[in-house]
């Protein structure tokens, strides 16, 4: 039987440490689109919860929002969710199309699609970066709804399923254009304790 | 005026790109979503430039790249992607693309690259 | 008492209260109801069978061929009575467009859920008495433990009852 996910506390500061930097990146990319704005990181957030507990980090299950999911495939391979409350994602919408569309239709959930690829591969680029290996990513696909059930969905159809999910929760918030939002990495299968080997290396020179 | 092809899975990103090509004065001629699109649309309407997405449905425009090269050595392709990381630049490069630009971009980014290519 | 479920999560009340479940994706939603001695059971189903998944998770109330021998061992407990159980469901959506593994998949997991719910509660011998499942957007399954009655929602706005 599969032993339950451990990691130890420097292995969770290397993994915030991971997500600082592929956030830092990821909020020059959201910058650019947006204008130069300013946008603040919050502190990531490294948690190894159960599925139940898993729709309370994005803010309950019955929040509406926007959910871009993609899978990493390199050395280690992840899922990423970028999620937006529904509210972040109009807005986003609005500021991107220059106030032409404010609204779910085709053209704005291309904008969110779009957002979410070039969040998640700005990450990746990040990743690639420090541990000198690549990463690529699988197209990213959306939906807009509840958040449990979003979140539900994926782990059914990834078979993310252990008792203990490990998951790396970043951040970030603007406030001209009112947008915040999160990517989450879930790490899945062995190339976890790789990643972390090989980044606890790179940080400490 | 210059024919271009976008190969793009995102609608948004193919009008992004259209309205910066159709303001510096080139023709959009054909959008692709996928790689599979991206080959026979080069074929179909022998665009004199493309603007290439890597990550995409079906097939990917590393793939597509290579394989509009091997019929047309002369294929002006310029990657247009999110994922800016060397060893994909690299790829890329090699299988025949002839610049790589890494989303988001300034619209002066993609045109100074398009005409050097003219 | 308003008592919620969550994923892989199963509950059983007697009397009076309210049982709900929030986000049903491609998770589906099943309850469980005696209306003689009013017991209510309900539970969140992730996936359709625990064998595929040989020891990668202990805990069975994940999996429908699992979780549903489960509730029906708790609600029985509680003081219903197998003659009387009835069955209502809800769930087994395709949130997403694209197959999310980037693979060729022939069946939704929304789909498979929906058919082992099915098949489970036929083996139970339990009647199914209404369901809300299929399409493309989210539900909540609430059900009212005095009465057995289900409502389902969703983000549009939409209503149904069970």
């Amino acid at each position: 039987m599969k032993k339950d996910l451990e990691i130890n506390s420097e292995e969770i500061d290397i993994l915030k440490e991971l997500g600082n930097i592929g956030l830092g990146n990821a909020t020059i990319s959201l910058s650019e689109m947006l204008k130069d704005e300013k946008i603040k990181m919050l502190v990531p957030d490294v948690s190894l919860i159960s599925l139940a507990e898993v729709p309370d980090l994005v803010g309950g299950p019955e929040k509406p929002v926007a959910a871009v999911f993609s899978r990493a495939i390199g050395e280690a391979s992840f899922f990423l969710i970028f999620l937006m409350p529904e509210k972040s994602a109009l807005n986003i919408i609005k500021a991107l199309t220059e106030g032409i569309r404010e609204e779910f239709c085709s053209l704005g959930r291309s904008v969110i699609r779009e957002v979410g690829n070039i969040v998640s591969a700005s990450y990746l680029n990040a990743l690639s970066f420090l541990t000198d290996s690549a990463y690529r990513q699988t197209p990213p696909i959306l939906a807009i709804d509840m958040a449990g059930a979003i979140l539900g969905t994926i782990f059914a159809e990834a078979s993310i399923i252990e008792d203990s999910i490990l998951m790396v929760k970043t951040s970030f918030s603007t406030e001209v254009n009112d947008i915040e939002g999160c990517l989450i990495i879930v790490p899945h299968g062995e190339g976890l304790k790789k990643i972390v080997d090989i980044l606890g290396l790179e940080l400490k020179k | 005026m210059s024919k271009v092809l976008i190969a793009d899975d995102t609608a948004f990103m193919r009008m992004t790109l259209k309205n910066i090509l159709e303001k510096n004065g080139y023709e959009v001629v054909g959008e692709a979503e996928d790689g599979v699109q991206a080959i026979e649309k080069y074929k179909e309407l022998n665009p004199s430039l493309v603007t290439m997405d890597i990550t995409m449905p079906n097939l990917d425009g590393i793939a597509a790249i290579k394989e509009i090269v091997k019929n047309d050595p002369e294929a002006k392709i310029v990657v247009c992607s999110a994922m800016g990381q060397k060893a994909l630049v690299i790829e890329a490069l090699n299988a025949g693309a002839k610049d790589f630009i890494v989303k988001p971009f300034q619209p002066d980014r993609i045109i100074d690259s398009l005409k050097k290519f003219q | 008492m308003i008592t919620q479920v969550r994923i892989a999560e199963v509950v059983v009340q007697r009397e009076s209260g309210l049982l709900i479940t929030v986000g049903l994706g491609s998770c589906v939603g099943v309850g469980l109801y005696d209306p003689v001695t009013r017991t209510a059971g309900l539970a969140h189903i992730l996936l359709s069978d625990s064998r595929q998944f040989n020891g990668k998770s202990s805990n069975l109330l994940k999996y429908a061929d699992t979780a549903l021998p489960l509730m029906m061992d708790k609600i029985l407990k509680e003081g219903a009575l197998k003659k009387n159980l009835v069955a209502k469901i809800a769930g087994g959506s395709q949130l997403f467009k694209y197959n999310i593994t980037g693979g060729v998949s022939n069946e939704s997991v929304g789909k498979k859920n929906i058919m082992a719910v099915k098949k489970a509660l036929l083996e139970m011998s339990i009647p199914l008495l209404g369901e809300d499942v299929g399409g493309n957007y989210g539900r909540t399954m609430r059900m009212h433990v005095a009465s057995g009655q289900v409502e389902i929602s969703s983000l549009e706005g939409y209503i149904k009852l069970l």
